[in-house]
C-alpha cells in the first residue's frame, strides 16, 4: 500500500504548474520569434501581455513549494526536487522577461524593411524554443542525460550569437543611418544568449536534483 | 517517481469542504470551557472551533492539557473519579454539557481512539467491530453484522489484510493492524465525530503513516479531531492546527489556531514558533 | 587483573550465593514435605478402609462395623452447592461494587467491612447463625448450614473477585465507554466477560475451603446418621462425620474417620484441579 498519498498528489499538482509555466514561456517566445518574422505588433503586445501571467504562475509554485517544506518535512530526492523548482521557475520567469525584450525589439523594428541579419536572430530563437521544452521536459521526467543534451545546445546558441554580434557590426559600419535599428538587433541577440544560459541553469539544476550533485554546463 | 501523468489520474475525486454533504460530519464550538482535576484547574477559558471535513489537530507540549482538552469533547474528562469540566462544548448547536444531556447517548455520536490500541481482548477481530453496534444498538441480522464488518474495515483499509482472519483474536494482529480495528469499532457505530489522542504514539513509522493517510479519506465523512505531541505529524496530516500552553502561573490554554499551512510558514505567536521550530525554554 | 584481596572478595561471595541457595532449597523441601508427611499418613492409614459400601451406606449404629459415609458425602455436596448459590452473587456483586462503581468512603466501609468478615473464626459465624436462624426460624438444618458456609465462603469470593477486577486495565473500560456503553454494560458484558477464569478460580478456593469447615457446621446443620434429602432438617457433612468418628472409642470409627478424611482432601484437590483445567481451556480457546 502506498503511503503518503497525499503528497505524492501535492508534488504532481506542482509539477503540473511547472509544465504551464514551461508551456507559456514557450508560447512567448515563439509569437515573439513569429513577431519579429511577419512585423506583427499584435502579436508582440500579446506576449507583454501574458508575461504578467508568467510571473503569477512563479509566485504561486514557489508559494505551494514552500508550504511543502515546511508542512511535508521532504527528506534526499523530494527535498531536492523542492529545492530545484524553485530554481526551475526563476530561471524560467527570467526567460519569459527576455521573451518580452524580444517582442518589444520586434515592435520597435516593424513597420520598415526588415534586416536580412534577423534570420539568425530567428534560428536562435527556434533553438532556444527546443530548449525550453527540453530543459522542462527534463525536470519533469528527472532526466539527467536529457538536461546534458539540452545544455549542449547552448554553444549552437552561443556561436550564433558571436556571428550575429559580427556581422550586425558589419552592418552599422555600412549603414550608419540605421545603427538606432541595428542595436536593436545586437541587444536582442544578447538577450537571447543569456536565455539560453538560464535554460542551461535549470539543466543544472535537474542533474542537481537527480544526481546530487552541482556541474557546471556553462562552458 | 514516474513521469507525469494526466491530473486527473492522480488526484482523487473530493467533496469541497465547503459544502459538506449531509453526513460529514458536524462543527463543534467549544466555549470557556475549563477542565479540573479534582482541585488542579488543567485548562482554562477555551474557546475553539472545529469544523466537519477537515483534521483539526491540537498540539501542545506535554501537560499543556491537550489530551484533556479532546477527552472534554465526548465527557471521558468526568469518568476519572474527581474530575469535571465547566463552560460549553455545543455538537451542531447542541451543548453536550446541558443539565439535561445524557453523556452516554452523546458518546455514540463522537467516537474515539486512544493512545495504546486496546482491542477487546477476549473478543475477535469480527466481534471487535461490531462490538459497539451489539452492545448499544438495536439487534442486526447476521447479514447485516457481516455487512457493518466489511464496510468498516475497507474504511480503514484493513479488509484485506484481515479478511481471512476474522475469527481469531483482536490481539493477534499487529500494533498498526490493531489501531486501525480501534478505529474500525469507533466508525461502526456510524458516529459524526472521530477524535483521535495521540493514536501512533505507540506506532512504528510504517503504521503511523498509513493511519495518516487514512485520515485523510476519513475526514470526507467526519469531523476528526487529532491530538498529537508530534508537530510533524500535525503539520502532514492536519488542515488546522490549535497550539495550547501551560505553564506554573496558567492552566492550558489555547495560544493560536489557525490553517495549518500558515501555522507552519508564519505563525503569529512567538510562542507558536518557538515551540513549532524547536526552540523551547 | 585481579588483585588477591579481589580474588578473595569474589570467592567469598561465590561461597555466600550457594550457602543462601542451599537454605532456601532446604526451607522449600521442608515445607513441601510436611504436605507429603500429611497426606501420605492419612492415605496410609485411610486407603485400607475404601470400599464401595464405604462411599454408598450411611454409618452403623455405635459398636457395629461396616458401614459409610454416604450421607456426608451428599450433605456436604447439598451444603455447598446452596453455599455457593447465596455466596456467589453476594460476593461478586459486592466485588463488582467496590472495584467499579463505588466512589469515596461508603465503597472503603464496605471494604473493611469485608476484611473483618474474612477475619471472623468460624466458630463465630457458626454461632450467629445459630442465633439469627436456627434459634428460631429454621432449627439446625442444611439451610442453616448452607447459610453459614456462605457466610464463610462471600468473603473470600468477594477479596479475589475484587483483586482480578482492579487487574483489568482502564483502557478497556475506556474503550467500551467511549463507544456510548452504559456503565453497567461496561461491567457486565466486557469486563467480567474479560476475567471469568479467575473468578471461577476465586469461587472453587471459597468451596474448597468451605468445604472443610466444621465448627460453624457444629451449631448449624448439627449433622445427621442417615440420609435427609430435606435441607430444612439437620443434614450431615463429611468435617462433622469426621470429627465424630475421631472422637468416639471405636477403632473401626478412628479408621473410617482416616478415610473420610482422604476423601475430603480428595475432593477438595479434584474442584482445584478442575478448576485449573477448565481455566487452561478457556485461555487455550480465547487465543
Amino acid at each position: 500500500m502506498q503511503t503518503r498519498v497525499h503528497f505524492i498528489e501535492e508534488l504532481s499538482r506542482l509539477n503540473h504548474d511547472v509544465l504551464a509555466m514551461g508551456t507559456r514561456v514557450e508560447e512567448s517566445l515563439r509569437k515573439a520569434l513569429e513577431a519579429l518574422r511577419t512585423q506583427n505588433v499584435e502579436l508582440a503586445r500579446e506576449v507583454k501581455a501574458s508575461d504578467e501571467i508568467i510571473n503569477a504562475l512563479q509566485l504561486k509554485i514557489e508559494d505551494q513549494a514552500a508550504i511543502l517544506i515546511a508542512t511535508q518535512q521532504p527528506v534526499a530526492r523530494d527535498l531536492r526536487e523542492l529545492v530545484t523548482v524553485f530554481k526551475v521557475t526563476d530561471n524560467l520567469e527570467r526567460a519569459g522577461d527576455h521573451a518580452v525584450h524580444l517582442a518589444k525589439a520586434a515592435i520597435k523594428l516593424a513597420g520598415e524593411a526588415p534586416f536580412r541579419e534577423t534570420e539568425r536572430l530567428i534560428k536562435m530563437a527556434e533553438i532556444e524554443c527546443g530548449m525550453i521544452r527540453g530543459a522542462v521536459d527534463a525536470y519533469l521526467n528527472q532526466d539527467a542525460d536529457a538536461a546534458r543534451r539540452v545544455a549542449a545546445e547552448d554553444d549552437a546558441v552561443d556561436a550564433e550569437h558571436k556571428l550575429m554580434v559580427k556581422e550586425v557590426l558589419g552592418l552599422m559600419r555600412e549603414r550608419p543611418e540605421q545603427i538606432e535599428r541595428a542595436s536593436r538587433l545586437l541587444a536582442s541577440s544578447g538577450f537571447l544568449e543569456r536565455l539560453g544560459d538560464h535554460m542551461t541553469n535549470i539543466c543544472e539544476a535537474v542533474v542537481f536534483m537527480v544526481e546530487g550533485r552541482h556541474v557546471e554546463l556553462n562552458d | 517517481m514516474n513521469p507525469i501523468r494526466p491530473l486527473a489520474d492522480i488526484v482523487r475525486n473530493r467533496t469541497a469542504p465547503e459544502n459538506p454533504s449531509a453526513n460529514a460530519g458536524r462543527s463543534i464550538t467549544v466555549r470557556s470551557l475549563s477542565a479540573f482535576y479534582g482541585k488542579h484547574k488543567a485548562i482554562e477559558d477555551i474557546d475553539l472551533d472545529i469544523h466537519p471535513g477537515v483534521v483539526t489537530a491540537i498540539i501542545g507540549p506535554s501537560g499543556c492539557g491537550k489530551s484533556t482538552m479532546i477527552r472534554c469533547i465526548n465527557r471521558m474528562h468526568e469518568v476519572i473519579a474527581g474530575a469535571y469540566a465547566t463552560g460549553s462544548v455545543l455538537l451542531d448547536g447542541e451543548d453536550i454539557y446541558a443539565p439535561d444531556a445524557n453523556p452516554v447517548r452523546m458518546r455514540r455520536r463522537i467516537g474515539m481512539v486512544f493512545q495504546k490500541p486496546n482491542p477487546f481482548p477476549t473478543k475477535t477481530v469480527y466481534e471487535n467491530v461490531i462490538a459497539g453496534i451489539r452492545l448499544n444498538l438495536p439487534k442486526m441480522t447476521k447479514a447485516g453484522y457481516d455487512e457493518a464488518v466489511e464496510k468498516s474495515l475497507r474504511s480503514v483499509a484493513l479488509w484485506d489484510e484481515v479478511k481471512d482472519k476474522l475469527h481469531s483474536s483482536g490481539a493477534s494482529l499487529s500494533g498498526g493492524q490493531q489501531q486501525r480495528l480501534c478505529i474500525a469499532r469507533a466508525i461502526a457505530i456510524e458516529p459524526e465525530v472521530l477524535l483521535l489522542d495521540e493514536p501512533c504514539s505507540a506506532l512504528d513509522p510504517t503504521a503511523t503513516l498509513k493511519i495518516e493517510d487514512l485520515l485523510f479519506e476519513l475526514k470526507e465523512a467526519y469531523t476528526i479531531v487529532l491530538v498529537t505531541h508530534n508537530m510533524q505529524q500535525a503539520a502532514r496530516a492536519s488542515d488546522t492546527t490549535a497550539f495550547f500552553l501551560a505553564d506554573e502561573r496558567h492552566a492550558g490554554h489555547l495560544i493560536e489556531q489557525g490553517p495549518t499551512q500558515d501555522m507552519f510558514m508564519h505563525p503569529k505567536d512567538q510562542r507558536t514558533e518557538d515551540y513549532i521550530s524547536g526552540r523551547l525554554g | 587483573m585481579r588483585s588477591r584481596s579481589e580474588d578473595r572478595k569474589f570467592a567469598q561471595r561465590r561461597v555466600r550465593g550457594v550457602v543462601n541457595a542451599g537454605i532456601a532449597v532446604a526451607l522449600t523441601v521442608l515445607a513441601v514435605s510436611a504436605l507429603f508427611v500429611i497426606v501420605g499418613h492419612i492415605f496410609v492409614n485411610g486407603v485400607g478402609s475404601l470400599n464401595l459400601d464405604f462411599f454408598t451406606k450411611i454409618p452403623k449404629p455405635y459398636g457395629e462395623t461396616g458401614g459409610g459415609i454416604a450421607q456426608a458425602i451428599l450433605g456436604t455436596l447439598a451444603m455447598l452447592c446452596l453455599a455457593a448459590i447465596i455466596a456467589v452473587p453476594i460476593g461478586v456483586g459486592t466485588a463488582i461494587y467496590i472495584a467499579e462503581i463505588g466512589r469515596g468512603r461508603f465503597a472503603q466501609m464496605v471494604r473493611f467491612a469485608i476484611e473483618l468478615l474474612a477475619e471472623l473464626p468460624s466458630i463465630v459465624v457458626g454461632v450467629f447463625i445459630w442465633a439469627l436462624l436456627v434459634r428460631n426460624i429454621t432449627g439446625y438444618s442444611g439451610i442453616a448450614g448452607a447459610c453459614a458456609l456462605a457466610v464463610i465462603m462471600i468473603p473470600i469470593i468477594a477479596r479475589s473477585v475484587e483483586e482480578i477486577l482492579k487487574l483489568v486495565p482502564d483502557s478497556l473500560r475506556e474503550a467500551a465507554l467511549a463507544l456510548g456503553t452504559p456503565r453497567w454494560k461496561v461491567v457486565l458484558f466486557i469486563v467480567i466477560p474479560t476475567v471469568l477464569p479467575g473468578m471461577f478460580t476465586g469461587i472453587m478456593l471459597a468451596v474448597a475451603r468451605a468445604a472443610g469447615e466444621t465448627a460453624p457446621l457444629l451449631l448449624t446443620s448439627l449433622g445427621n446418621a442417615f440420609f435427609n434429602f430435606d435441607m430444612r432438617k439437620p443434614m450431615a457433612a463429611m468435617p462433622l462425620q469426621i470429627y465424630s468418628y475421631a472422637v468416639s472409642p471405636y477403632d473401626d470409627w478412628h479408621k473410617k474417620a482416616w478415610a473420610s478424611t482422604l476423601v475430603l482432601i480428595a475432593l477438595v484437590a479434584v474442584l482445584s484441579g478442575a478448576v485449573k483445567f477448565f481455566t487452561r481451556r478457556w485461555k487455550h480457546e480465547s487465543h
